[in-house]
C-alpha cells in the first residue's frame, strides 16, 4: 500500500514540480494538490490521507495554524512542513504546533521523501539540532574567514579583505557556526581551536 | 466759582477777625477788603498769565520724550533690543535734565547687568556698579564717589525687573519738582519699555526657534525620500548584480553541463554552493525588507532571531527577556515594535562599542513596554531629535514618529560613559492616526 500524500501550496509552479519528482517514488502517492487553504479540510475528508505537505507560510494563510487545526481535528493525517524559510524559530513553531517533520524548500526530494515516510511511520525528524550539518568540513573559504574572526575582524572588514558583499560574509558565518554548533562568534573560534582548524 | 467763593470765605473770616481784635473804622475795612480783592485778582491774573508759558515748557518735554520713545519702539520693531533700548533711554535722560551719569541695570532671570552706563558711571567697572544693587523697590538716595547717586527702581506687579542709577546734576544742585516728575515718567516709560522689549525678544527667540525646527524638518523629510529612494535602489542593485547575475551564470552552467553530457561532481557542486549562497542571501533580504516572521511566529520569535543574527555576525551579546502576559498584540504592533528594537539594538552595535545589549519586552495589560540598554560610550542627546537630520541620521528620527503615531511615548536616557537606554511604551489598542506630543528626551 502507497503512502497517500496531499499536497498544499499557493504556489502552482512550485507544487507541480514537487508533485512531479514525488510521484517518482513508488511507495508514494500524491492523492490531490490543493492551492487554496479554504479547501483543505474538504479535500482531507474526501482522501484520507496519511501525510499532508504544507508550506508554512501562505497569502492569506499562517500555516502554523493550520497544523495546530489538522493536529487537533484529524489525528491520523500528520503534517509535513515544507517551508522556504529555514529559521530556527519557523521549525520551533512547526513542532510545537504538532507537525511531524519540518523540509526547506531547497532541500533535494530525497530528502523531503525520507521526511514523508518517517512521518508516515510516526517519527518525527526536525533539523533542530543541525545534526545533518554538523562535522561536515568547512571550506576554504570559510576556513578565511573563520581566521579573520578570530583576529576579531568585523564581518565588513571581512567583507573588503575578502572583496565579497556583506551579506555573503553572512551567508559564511552562519553556515561556519552551524557546522561548528557553535552559538557565537567567539563559541566558534574556541572550537575551532581546539579542533586545530585554525593557528 | 469755587475760587470765588474761596475768595469770599477767606474775606469773612479775615473781616470777623479783624472786628474781634481791633475796633476799626467801617471805612478802613472797607479799604483793607478792597484791597485785599484786588490783590487776590492781580495774583490770579499774573498765575494765569504765567501758566501757558510754564505748560508750554512742560509739554515741549513731553513731546520730546514722546519723540524719543517713538524712536525706542521703532529700534526695538529693528531687533535692536535691551542694551539699545538702554542707551536711548539714558541719552533721554541727559537731554532731559543735565545729569552727571546713568546707568541702566537689567536684572535679567535673576541676575542683573549693566545695560548701559554713561558720564560718570563709566569710570566704575561693571561688577563695582553691581555691587551697589538696588535694595528696595523705592526711590532712595546714596553718595558714590562722594557724589550723590538716586536709584529708581523699575517694578512690574511688585517684582524689580530692574534699575537705574543717575548721577547728581552736573551743577550738584537738587531736582526741582518739575524734574522730579519728567524723572518719574522717564521711569514709567522706560518700564513699559523694557517689558515690551523683554516680550518682543521672547517672540522673537519662538520665531527663530519655530523656524529651526520646521526648516529641521523640512530637511528630515527630504532625507527620508531619499532613504526611501535608496531603499529601492538596493533592492534593484540586488536583484539585478547578484541574483539575475547568478541565474545567468547558472544557465550557461547548465548549457555547458548538457553539452559534456556527463554529470561533473565539481561543476555541481559548484552550481549548488552558488544556488544556496542566493537562497541565503534572498531570504536575509526579504526578512530585512519586512520581518515576516513577526507576523507569522510573533514578536518573541522574531527577537529571538534578531538575537541569533547579532550575535552570528557582531562580537555582542543580545539578552532579550520577553516577558508575556498573554496579551493579543496586533501583527502590525508586533511589526512596528520589531523595527524600533531593530534600530535600537543595531544603533547599540554600531554607535556604543557595549559588547551586551539587554533587550526587554513587556506585556501590560494596556502598554507594550519596550527598554534596550547598553553599557557602552553613551551620547549627548539633542534637545531636539530633528537636528540629527542635519548630520543625515535618520535612525531615532524615525522611530520618534513611529512612536508618535502609534500614540506611544520614548524616552532616550544617556549618560556618557556608562551607557544607553531607550525606553518605548505604545499602547496595545491600536487606534489610526493621530498623535500626541508625550516624548520626553533626559541627557546627563
Ligand atoms: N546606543 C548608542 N550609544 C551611543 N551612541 C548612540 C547610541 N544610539 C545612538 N547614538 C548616537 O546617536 C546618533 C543618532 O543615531 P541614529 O540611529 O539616529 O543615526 P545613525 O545610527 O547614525 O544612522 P542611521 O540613520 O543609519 O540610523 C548616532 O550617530 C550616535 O552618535
Ligand atoms: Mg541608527
Amino acid at each position: 500500500m502507497k503512502i497517500k500524500v496531499l499536497l498544499v501550496d499557493d504556489h502552482l509552479l512550485v507544487m507541480h514540480g514537487i508533485q512531479q519528482l514525488l510521484e517518482n517514488e513508488i511507495d508514494l502517492e500524491v492523492v490531490n494538490t490543493v492551492c487554496d487553504p479554504a479547501l483543505l479540510e474538504t479535500e482531507i475528508k474526501k482522501h484520507n490521507p496519511n501525510v499532508v505537505v504544507m508550506d508554512i507560510r501562505m497569502k492569506n494563510d499562517n500555516g502554523i495554524e493550520w497544523v495546530r487545526k489538522i493536529a487537533q481535528t484529524y489525528p491520523t493525517c500528520k503534517v509535513v512542513i515544507l517551508s522556504g524559510y529555514n529559521y530556527d524559530e519557523y521549525i520551533q513553531a512547526a513542532y510545537e504546533a504538532g507537525a511531524y517533520a519540518f523540509v526547506t524548500k531547497e532541500s533535494s526530494v530525497f530528502e523531503l521523501a525520507n521526511a514523508i515516510r518517517q512521518t508516515y511511520l510516526g517519527v518525527k525528524s526536525f533539523p533542530i539540532n543541525r545534526l545533518d550539518h554538523c562535522n561536515s568540513p568547512l571550506t576554504k573559504t570559510e576556513l578565511d574567514i573563520l581566521q579573520l574572526i578570530s583576529e576579531d575582524k568585523t564581518n565588513a572588514e571581512i567583507s573588503e579583505l575578502l572583496h565579497i558583499s556583506r551579506r555573503t560574509v553572512e551567508h559564511h558565518v552562519s553556515s561556519i557556526l552551524r557546522k561548528l554548533d557553535a552559538d557565537s562568534r567567539v563559541g566558534a573560534v574556541v572550537k575551532a581551536i581546539k579542533l586545530g582548524l585554525i593557528g | 466759582m469755587v475760587r470765588l467763593f474761596m475768595i469770599g470765605c477767606c474775606l469773612a473770616i479775615f473781616n470777623l477777625l479783624l472786628s474781634l481784635f481791633y475796633d476799626i473804622h467801617f471805612k478802613l475795612g472797607i479799604l483793607i477788603n478792597t484791597l485785599l480783592i484786588c490783590l487776590f485778582i492781580v495774583y490770579d491774573l499774573i498765575d494765569k498769565g504765567l501758566e501757558p508759558l510754564q505748560m508750554r515748557k512742560w509739554h515741549g518735554k513731553q513731546e520730546e520724550i514722546q519723540k524719543e520713545k517713538l524712536a525706542i519702539l521703532q529700534e526695538l520693531l529693528n531687533g535692536k533690543h535691551l542694551q539699545y533700548c538702554a542707551k536711548l533711554i539714558a541719552d533721554l535722560i541727559h537731554k532731559t535734565i543735565d545729569v552727571s551719569g546713568v546707568c541702566i541695570v537689567w536684572k535679567h532671570d535673576h541676575s542683573p547687568t549693566v545695560l548701559h552706563k554713561t558720564g560718570m558711571f563709566r569710570h566704575f567697572h561693571d561688577s563695582e556698579l553691581l555691587s551697589y544693587a538696588c535694595q528696595s523697590s523705592h526711590f532712595y538716595k546714596m553718595t558714590m564717589n562722594e557724589k550723590s547717586v538716586f536709584f529708581y527702581p523699575m517694578n512690574i506687579d511688585d517684582a524689580l525687573i530692574g534699575w537705574m542709577m543717575i548721577g547728581e546734576k552736573t551743577n550738584a544742585t537738587v531736582f526741582d519738582n518739575e524734574e522730579q516728575k519728567l524723572m518719574k515718567k522717564i521711569q514709567m516709560d522706560a518700564i513699559e519699555l523694557f517689558t515690551s522689549s523683554k516680550t518682543l525678544q521672547q517672540i522673537e527667540n519662538q520665531l527663530k526657534k519655530t523656524t529651526e525646527e520646521s526648516r529641521m524638518s523640512e530637511q528630515s523629510h527630504w532625507l527620508l525620500l531619499h532613504e526611501h529612494e535608496e531603499e529601492k535602489r538596493k533592492v534593484s542593485t540586488f536583484l539585478h548584480d547578484e541574483v539575475l547575475q547568478h541565474l545567468i551564470l547558472l544557465l550557461n552552467k547548465l548549457e555547458w553541463l548538457i553539452q559534456k553530457k556527463n554529470i561533473d561532481k565539481k561543476l555541481f557542486e559548484d552550481m549548488k554552493g552558488l544556488l544556496q549562497r542566493d537562497i541565503f542571501e534572498i531570504r536575509e533580504m526579504c526578512h530585512e525588507l519586512y520581518p515576516v516572521m513577526v507576523e507569522d511566529l510573533g514578536l518573541k520569535q522574531g527577537l529571538s532571531s534578531l538575537k541569533r543574527k547579532c550575535e552570528t555576525n557582531y562580537n555582542v551579546i543580545v539578552e532579550v527577556n520577553y516577558i508575556a502576559n498573554l496579551k493579543i498584540i496586533p501583527p502590525f504592533l508586533s511589526i512596528q515594535a520589531f523595527r524600533i528594537i531593530k534600530e535600537l539594538v543595531y544603533n547599540a552595535i554600531k554607535h556604543s562599542s557595549s559588547r551586551k545589549i539587554v533587550v526587554t519586552v513587556e506585556e501590560t495589560q494596556q502598554f507594550l513596554s519596550i527598554q534596550v540598554k547598553d553599557y557602552g560610550v553613551g551620547f549627548k542627546v539633542p534637545d531636539h531629535l530633528l537636528e540629527l537630520s542635519q548630520t543625515n541620521h535618520l535612525g531615532l528620527i524615525t522611530i520618534q514618529k513611529r512612536v508618535h503615531q502609534l500614540n506611544g511615548t520614548l524616552t532616550i536616557h544617556s549618560e556618557l560613559g556608562v551607557g544607553t537606554c531607550i525606553s518605548v511604551s505604545l499602547p496595545i489598542t491600536v487606534e489610526e492616526g493621530g498623535g500626541n506630543e508625550n516624548q520626553s528626551i533626559i541627557s546627563r
